[in-house]
């Protein structure tokens, strides 16, 4: 029932942005209609942030306590993270080509986002082949840990390189109040869709322990 | 007006990136509930199998 009542709310929330985006947010004067792919690239961007954050969080957590409740956490966050990680990757672009003239430029924002998405797919490929052995379990939740630096290093790309070999904005622009509000309620939205999608594969990934725990007891009483 | 297909094609993106996931657990997630419940069965029919004792 509280997932329910959690996934109406997810939906109300989402309609109210997409009301916002589309009928409220006044039209950017500079980059026009384009512009509104700010108000799902850059939620996205922060719920992958968030995502890897909490593969960072599991991964410590499961090393401290060897708890598989955190390694479940690491493993469908990291999911997630990638999830909304192809979003950025895939909005990003077609935001670029109006305003830019190019789909992709090696810039240092564009490159750090797409290194942190190959290692965290790579993080995926090493869950994949070790299933949930032990010693995959605990490699993993190094990896987990030691990817999450790369974070940081695309928050601050802007600031860490040269301004000409910038093609993103600086961080904290000023935005009118009216796009100010609209940003925070997409926040809200994919923040929201986020857990209740991290929930999910939770649920996911305990009907699969299950399943390899009988089938396990199917084998040792055969 | 003139980019409108660039914000169509993102919008669009989003969407179908979230509905392919949002399948794709919906899937593994029947797929596992009958497994699970076939393996309990197994699982039963065989304890019943067992002599007492």
């Amino acid at each position: 029932m509280r997932s329910v009542s959690f996934s109406c709310l997810i939906f109300v929330v989402m309609l109210v942005a997409l009301g916002a985006i589309f009928l409220w947010v006044p039209t950017e004067k500079e980059m026009g209609i384009v512009q509104r792919i700010f108000y799902f690239h850059v939620p996205a961007a922060f719920s992958s942030f968030l995502a890897f954050f909490l593969v960072f969080i599991g991964s410590i957590q499961y090393l401290r306590t060897r708890e598989d409740k955190w390694d479940r956490l690491a493993l469908c966050s990291a999911e997630l993270g990638v999830i909304f990680a192809l979003i950025v990757l895939i909005t990003g672009p077609l935001w670029a080509k109006p305003i830019w003239g190019v789909y992709w430029r090696w810039e240092p924002r564009l490159t750090s986002m797409l290194i942190t998405f190959t290692i965290y797919v790579a993080y995926l490929m090493v869950r994949g082949y070790g299933a949930n052995s032990a010693p995959v379990q605990r490699i993993s939740a190094v990896l987990g840990i030691l990817a999450f630096a790369n974070v940081p290093l695309v928050y601050y790309a802007v600031d860490l390189w040269a301004a000409d070999q910038q093609l993103h904005p600086p961080r904290n622009v000023e935005l009118e109040p009216t796009m100010q509000y609209t940003k925070w309620i997409c926040y809200a939205a994919f923040f929201l869709l986020l857990f209740r999608l991290i929930a999910q594969r939770m649920e996911l990934a305990r009907i699969e322990k299950a399943v390899a725990l009988l089938r396990q007891k199917l084998i040792d009483e055969t | 007006m003139d980019n409108l297909h660039y914000l169509f094609a993102a919008f669009a993106a989003v969407w179908i990136v979230l509905f392919a996931y949002l399948t794709h657990l919906n899937r593994r997630t029947g797929e596992l509930s009958r497994q699970l419940a076939e393996l309990e069965l197994k699982l039963k029919n065989k304890e019943g199998d067992l002599p007492d004792g």
